[in-house]
């Protein structure tokens, strides 16, 4: 699901971290055989970027007939508490059914059924996903002024999930989850204590209770030629107001430098204009600003955890570790959202 | 050559800087040249313009993120003392001790009636932030260098 970027090395890392490299390759083949119902070879196993907390993989599986079908296997750390990857594939598959484009589950399974951790099987989807290149890439220009209306449209296609059909999503007031765990983070940060107040004071009447993506937002849309082919990364989605991610995808973190505020593709117009015209509920500007400011906020304090999860050793990481020190930019962020 | 078989020192040699004068005299006594910050921008340049180009995908990402990381902490050692004597005293003009304090503060509203003083101290402070680790951040076209990691993913 994203672009081929890693070679044989991290390839290896995957087996010699985990289990020796025959096993895996016998276990991932075993699991994809029993749902296709064919013998496969497992080839190309490949570490995609990112996933810092669930790793995310590609490989290809290669029936008798010698047709290759690549796939992507997300797998939540060894020791996870709690699988979310089980609520991921049952988001994804009401999300098809919403019209939201995604991959397609191909198997959601558990530790027990031998990957050594909770697994989802997904199919590949071709196309970009990294920020900078969908922002400057020849090939995807054309495609970029109508980035945001494609995701007004698909965000109102999120916002039509049943929350009937996805039992188990959280939901709670957003402003005091954030004050919570800013407290149990134990990191002062006065910015963020001007902003909770702003958000405390300011709080609009909430517009609707959805299923929110939680994380919709330019790094999460594999984009081609033709636009957004696949809305992925939905371990943050939670019950709340649309709003939520509307104002999530006008934060300044996913403009990338560009001057657009809308994941440093579009206006905040156009995305407004798609997801009304889409069936979205009728978008407030002062909601809106008010979820822009929360999402900032919000994205500050993901920064910390991240921070955090390098310094308590829970996974050790220098990309991690860097990504406290960015803190203080969405600090800034806020103060110049904030009147 | 020097003569008597010595090299000739390299041109560009300013006035000795006094050890004593801490990193923004460019090193802590007893210490040699280079100072902390001089060697971590040695090994800023060496991942930016040596390994960098000598690595792919993941690991490249990763170099690129460490040669920020390694400039930063360089930037600090240079800044960070004076940066400390103003938080501090900006601290002491709101009268509060630590940032823990002014935090607390804000939110029980005990600043209430000095909220533009707060104000500007909280951005002045986020600026000396700025100034460490991302220098770029603050100028006109936004992103500043930006590749230390998190904004091109999320997941706590």
């Amino acid at each position: 699901m994203r672009p081929p970027y890693v070679g044989a090395a991290a390839g290896r890392s995957l087996v010699s971290r985990r289990m020796d490299g025959a096993a895996l390759f016998r276990q991932l083949a075993a699991v994809v055989g029993a749902v296709t119902g064919k013998p496969v070879e497992i080839e190309d196993v490949t570490r995609l970027p990112g996933g810092a907390s669930r790793e995310t993989w590609s490989f290809s599986a290669r029936g008798p007939d010698g047709v290759a079908t690549r796939l992507v296997l997300r797998r939540d750390p060894p020791r996870a508490p709690v699988s979310g990857l089980r609520l991921e594939a049952d988001l994804l598959r009401a999300a098809a059914r919403a019209g939201v484009p995604v991959p397609g589950v191909v198997v959601a399974g558990e530790a027990s059924d031998g990957l050594g951790a909770n697994f989802m099987i997904m199919d590949f989807v071709e196309g970009e996903t990294i920020p900078r290149r969908i922002l400057r890439d020849e090939h995807l220009a054309r495609v970029r002024p109508v980035l945001a209306e494609q995701c007004g449209a698909a965000l109102a296609a999120v916002h039509r999930i049943a929350p009937s059909e996805v039992p188990g999503l959280a939901g709670g007031d957003p402003v005091e989850q954030l004050r919570g765990l800013l407290d149990r983070l134990g990191q002062p940060h006065p910015a963020f204590e001007l902003g909770l107040r702003w958000l405390a004071e300011t709080r609009p009447a909430r517009s609707a209770e959805v299923v929110v993506h939680g994380d919709f937002r330019n790094g999460n849309l594999i984009i081609g030629p033709d636009g957004i082919r696949a809305v992925i990364d939905w371990e943050l989605a939670h019950l709340g107001d649309p709003l939520e991610d509307l104002g999530w995808l006008c934060v300044k973190a996913w403009r990338f430098g560009s001057p657009l505020p809308v994941g440093g593709f579009g206006t905040v117009e156009q995305l407004v204009t798609a997801y009304q015209g889409a069936g979205g509920i009728a978008v407030d500007a002062g909601s809106l600003h008010w979820w822009q400011v929360l999402g900032t906020l919000r994205w500050g304090i993901i920064c910390i955890v991240q921070a955090l999860t390098h310094t308590t050793g829970a996974v050790r990481s220098v990309e991690l570790a860097a990504i406290g020190r960015r803190v203080c930019e969405v600090e800034w962020d806020l103060l110049e959202l904030l009147p | 050559m020097s003569g008597g078989g010595l090299p000739e020192p390299p041109s560009g040699l300013g006035v000795p800087t006094d050890p004593e004068a801490g990193p923004e005299g460019r090193g802590w006594a007893p210490h040699d040249v280079p100072s902390a910050a001089a060697l971590l921008e040695a090994v800023a340049e060496f991942l930016e313009s040596e390994v960098l180009p000598a690595t792919a995908g993941r690991v490249r990402f990763h170099v690129r993120v460490a040669a920020n990381v390694v400039a930063l902490v360089a930037r600090e050692i240079v800044l960070g003392p004076g940066q400390s004597a103003a938080h501090a005293a900006r601290l002491h003009e709101l009268g509060v001790r630590n940032d823990a304090e002014l935090a607390a503060a804000i939110r029980a509203g005990a600043l209430d009636d000095r909220a533009a003083e707060v104000r500007a101290a909280v951005r002045d402070a986020v600026a000396d932030k700025l100034a460490v680790a991302n220098p770029g951040y603050l100028r006109p076209d936004g992103a500043g260098e930006g590749e230390g990691g998190g904004a091109d993913r999320v997941a706590p």
